[in-house]
């Protein structure tokens, strides 16, 4: 096979030197000579209604608009949607200012303001009185016959006591020897992107254009939102995505974009509202808590026949984009095995809390974590190993995923599961700790594997399209512009990699441009693990064509058949006459000059495919039993990536996934106070994230088979890289106590109430 | 108050209000807009900068206290058009993901080999416990440190 120039070469990150500097300018960053600063008042209630807001003490010198529901328009938004197509689907419930106060911390009020401070201190002025309502902080409470409506069209989606429902084959049927029956129950967490949410937004009188900045992961989302709002042509609202400091998916909801676009439509001015840790916890979005009820019915061989789910996640205030993730947690739930018999339920339920949203993976680790567990479940009680369970259940590659039916493509669970119980050294670590538990010491020792895949595009969902443009320069340099949006783990330098290696010529003269509404085509956004599949095909076919035309044009300069013309490295030459050749440089003097053409191409790729990306976990750790901690001794993430081409990247993007993953299993919870509705640990003082010191080693091993439709055999890994972790070490703890604890995450007080239980008989 | 210190190498002297946050002064008076705000309270140690030698946090430091003091920050680390060899290190060992954690990262590794320019393992996890990065697992970063000091050692 040819050795590639760039593909798969660790080249570290596009723009690090700005990075490693300090000079990169992320959105929090931005300053200008008038710009005005915007600060929002917070509830401090979790349900009522406004009966009086009091502005006239907070309008200090230097306070330019105090904006309130008194004042701002009755017009709903949707924080959640790519394009205004998706206006029918949504729930529609937001608006910038409501009277009625939906969950603790809610903003109520903002001042806009010509310093942050001032703006900050004229929202302490602010008074506001409510008429309280009672809360709504459980399921049966949000579905009760005579539940407070939160919203015109209710509390559950899709309504009382209809859940939704998405099955394939018919689980009732099934006919089995065992039924295995789990449950899981998952808490809150926050995203924590060292960026807090930022928006810029700026009138312009002189163009009459509206811009925003947003380090987003939908420009084309926000564009429509936004414009919509403001009643706008989306010709005259430009959204760009600067650098982003972290996502995780709480970028990909507009927050803030709609009330600080209008604030600075309204002022004709520049505005900037950057949040703090505490508006960034409980004003953004949450990771979803949820419960769920997981059933398989199974042959005593261990073949899964049957998976039924209900699930029951909590949206929080408003359904957002919650009804979707309902649905996405389980259409996932046939990418893994090859069980055609599935039946998902559930129902996203509004309280009195704050909103819960977009995760990275989006359903793929709550699909792992509900369906995991039941699955290490079905190996004990059949005394299977549950790798070996696994294999006997897994997809082969080229199968059909029947509930996306979408093949799976190039797909290797068994190599993943395989390689991965060898590198591990499974057996002999599971040995040893059931042999150190034999001693019945202060530490318990467990291992514990989990299995699951995820998706590459949009693709049987939606037209799965991404578009990019490459033009040639005059010095023979290209610009290649497409609306990616990098969330920093090499998204942009890997488009550089795909045009370079295909363009053959050195990577310093590939610029790439991220997403600019103005002068880029539409894109969904970047989320799903569709960038490098779906945009590396564009990039790739673009550049296929920029190439033709250079060959094409030089033939033209040499005056030779285009069919003798050859190429390498920015030089292309005449087959018969070697010495007659010519650079970018000169092919683009000679199109223009000579032939009146520029040297561009456009190009939409579509994919009609959607291979998976098998993942595993394999964890051993160390339960102290004293004080109910747990210790990862070791642990091996192994992932089906295709072909990595930033592999340096790849392996810090699947640390997050495991410190991300670690935090949800075992310590990261946001929780709410039932009877206030108050968000507890809003700051980092005692929210438990892992830092460096506790942050174990890890393995990793990527099996590289190339994914023929992926761009050089590429497929997505940056979600996928954090759903197999909470499950795994979920089920090496349980293996290291011999309980069955389900309730995630597995805190020190969790795990010491299970050790009292099993001492109690009731494990 | 009038305060004169050595901001990245050379003398200053401003007239500030001596209780405002380093932070605030920093980014806000001087544009220095790699020092970065992430949590407000010293937990996150994305703001974090060396003052007298010590890694701080600028978000609770007040600039009255560097009055007198010796201030770096990340923008002072380049010299020459030559980059720090702890941010070529970052580069070398792909240790940035989307760059916000970097300055402070940079700057507690910094901080920590000024003092001890052979940290062992144990101490280089310590010295960057302040610092939370989300986008990687920390094996890179603790990489990066460990190439900038044997660098060192080796008298690059
Ligand atoms: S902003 Fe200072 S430590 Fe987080
Ligand atoms: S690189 Fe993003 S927080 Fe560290």
């Amino acid at each position: 096979m040819k050795e590639f120039r760039y593909i798969g070469k660790p080249m570290s990150n596009d723009k690090v030197y700005g990075k490693v500097t300090g000079h990169t300018v992320y959105t929090s960053d931005m300053q200008s000579v008038d710009m005005l600063h915007l600060k929002y008042k917070m509830s401090e209630i979790g349900h009522g209604m406004i009966t009086k807001i009091d502005t006239s003490r907070a309008w200090l010198p230097g306070v330019r608009a105090i904006y309130t529901w008194e004042n701002t328009p009755d017009t709903y938004f949707d924080r959640g949607r790519v394009s205004n197509a998706e206006l029918a689907g949504s729930m529609n419930q937001e608006r910038l200012f409501d009277r009625e106060v939906r969950f603790y911390g809610e903003r109520v009020a903002a001042v806009v303001a010509e310093t942050a401070e001032i703006a900050q201190e004229a929202c302490q002025k602010i008074q506001v009185e409510y008429q309280p309502l009672p809360l709504i902080m459980t399921l049966e409470e949000s579905m009760a016959e005579d539940a407070p409506l939160l919203h015109h069209n209710g509390n559950i989606y899709p309504a009382p006591n209809k859940p939704f429902h998405e099955s394939c084959g018919n689980y009732e049927s099934v006919q089995s020897d065992l039924t295995v029956r789990s449950e899981t129950h998952m808490g809150r967490m926050t995203h924590l992107s060292m960026e807090t949410q930022s928006v810029r937004a700026k009138y312009d009188l002189g163009t009459e254009r509206l811009t925003v900045w947003s380090g987003c992961q939908t420009s084309y989302g926000i564009r429509s939102t936004v414009a919509d709002y403001l009643g706008l042509p989306y010709s005259r609202v430009r959204v760009i995505k600067p650098p982003m400091g972290g996502s995780f998916g709480v970028k990909q909801e507009m927050v803030l974009e709609p009330l600080v676009a209008y604030a600075a439509y309204d002022l004709k001015a520049d505005v900037i509202c950057h949040f703090t840790r505490e508006e960034q916890t409980t004003g953004t979005l949450l990771r979803h808590n949820f419960d769920a009820y997981t059933e398989t019915k199974v042959t005593k061989d261990g073949i899964i026949k049957g998976i039924k789910i209900r699930m029951n996640l909590e949206a929080g205030a408003y359904q957002t984009i919650s009804p979707s993730y309902l649905r996405t947690a389980g259409g996932k739930l046939g990418k893994t095995y090859q069980c055609s018999n599935i039946d998902f339920s559930g129902y996203s339920y509004c309280t009195t809390t704050p909103c819960n949203g977009s995760f990275r993976s989006w359903g793929a680790s709550e699909e792992a974590v509900m369906l995991e567990p039941n699955v290490n479940l079905i190996a004990e009680k059949l005394g299977i190993d549950p790798v070996e369970l696994r294999l006997r259940n897994i997809h082969e590659a080229y199968e059909m995923d029947p509930m996306h039916k979408a093949n799976i493509g190039n797909a290797h669970f068994r190599e993943v599961l395989e390689q991965g119980r060898d590198r591990f050294q499974w057996e002999k670590r599971k040995q040893d700790c059931e042999k150190k538990n034999a001693e019945n010491g202060r530490y318990r020792y467990g291992v514990g594997v989990a299995l699951c895949s995820h998706k590459t595009s949009f693709y049987p969902d939606l037209s799965e399209i991404a578009t990019c443009t490459i033009m040639l320069q005059d010095d023979g340099s290209f610009l290649v512009n497409l609306p990616v949006h990098d969330h920093g783990c090499g998204a942009t330098i890997a488009m550089r990699k795909f045009a370079a290696e295909v363009l053959d010529v050195d990577i310093r003269l590939i610029e790439v441009n991220e997403a600019d509404t103005q002068y880029m085509p539409y894109d969904y956004g970047c989320y799903g693990s569709r960038t490098i599949y779906v945009f590396g095909r564009a990039v790739i076919q673009c550049a296929q064509e920029i190439l033709r035309q250079g060959k094409e044009i030089a033939a033209s300069k040499l005056g030779v058949f285009s069919t003798s013309i050859h190429y390498a490295d920015s030089v292309f030459w005449s087959e018969q006459n070697p010495e007659k050749k010519c650079t970018w440089k000169e092919v683009w003097e000679h199109a223009i000059f000579d032939l009146q053409k520029d040297i561009y191409y456009t190009c939409s790729s579509n994919a009609a495919e959607n291979p998976g990306t098998p993942a595993a976990f394999f964890a051993e750790v160390a339960v102290d039993t004293l004080l109910g901690r747990v210790d990862i001794l070791h642990c091996l993430s192994v992932h089906d990536i295709g072909k990595a081409i930033n592999p340096d990247l790849v392996h810090g993007e699947i640390g997050s996934g495991i410190q991300q993953g670690i935090g949800w299993a075992l310590r990261e919870e946001i929780k709410i106070d039932p009877k206030t509705g108050k968000t507890l640990i809003p700051n980092l003082q005692h929210y438990e994230v892992v830092n460096a010191y506790d942050m174990p080693d890890y393995d990793l091993l990527l099996i590289e088979d190339p994914e023929p439709t992926g761009p050089f055999g590429a497929k997505g890994v940056g979600e996928v890289a954090t759903a197999p972790i909470a499950p795994a070490l979920g089920a090496a703890v349980n293996h290291a106590l011999g309980t069955h604890i389900t309730h995630y995450p597995i805190t020190p007080p969790i795990i010491l109430e299970a050790i009292a239980k099993k001492k109690g008989g009731q494990a | 108050m009038k305060i004169t210190y050595t901001l990245n190498g050379a003398a200053r002297t401003d007239e500030v209000r001596p209780e405002r946050r380093l932070i605030d002064y920093l980014r806000e008076d001087l544009h220095l807009t790699g020092v970065k705000e992430g949590c407000s309270e010293g937990e996150c140690g994305a703001c974090t900068v060396i003052l007298n030698g010590k890694a701080v946090h600028s978000c609770l430091t007040l600039v009255g206290q560097i009055d007198g003091g010796e201030l770096i920050t990340i923008e002072g680390l380049e010299q020459g058009g030559k980059l720090d060899p702890l941010q070529q290190a970052f580069i070398d060992n792909s240790a940035v993901q989307c760059g916000f954690c970097t300055p402070g990262m940079i700057l507690s590794a910094k901080a920590l080999l000024m003092h001890n320019p052979h940290p062992t393992e144990e101490e280089i996890r310590r010295a960057i416990a302040g610092n939370i990065c989300r986008c990687t697992g920390y094996a890179e970063i603790r990489a990066a440190i460990r190439q900038a000091a044997e660098g060192e050692e080796g008298g690059t």
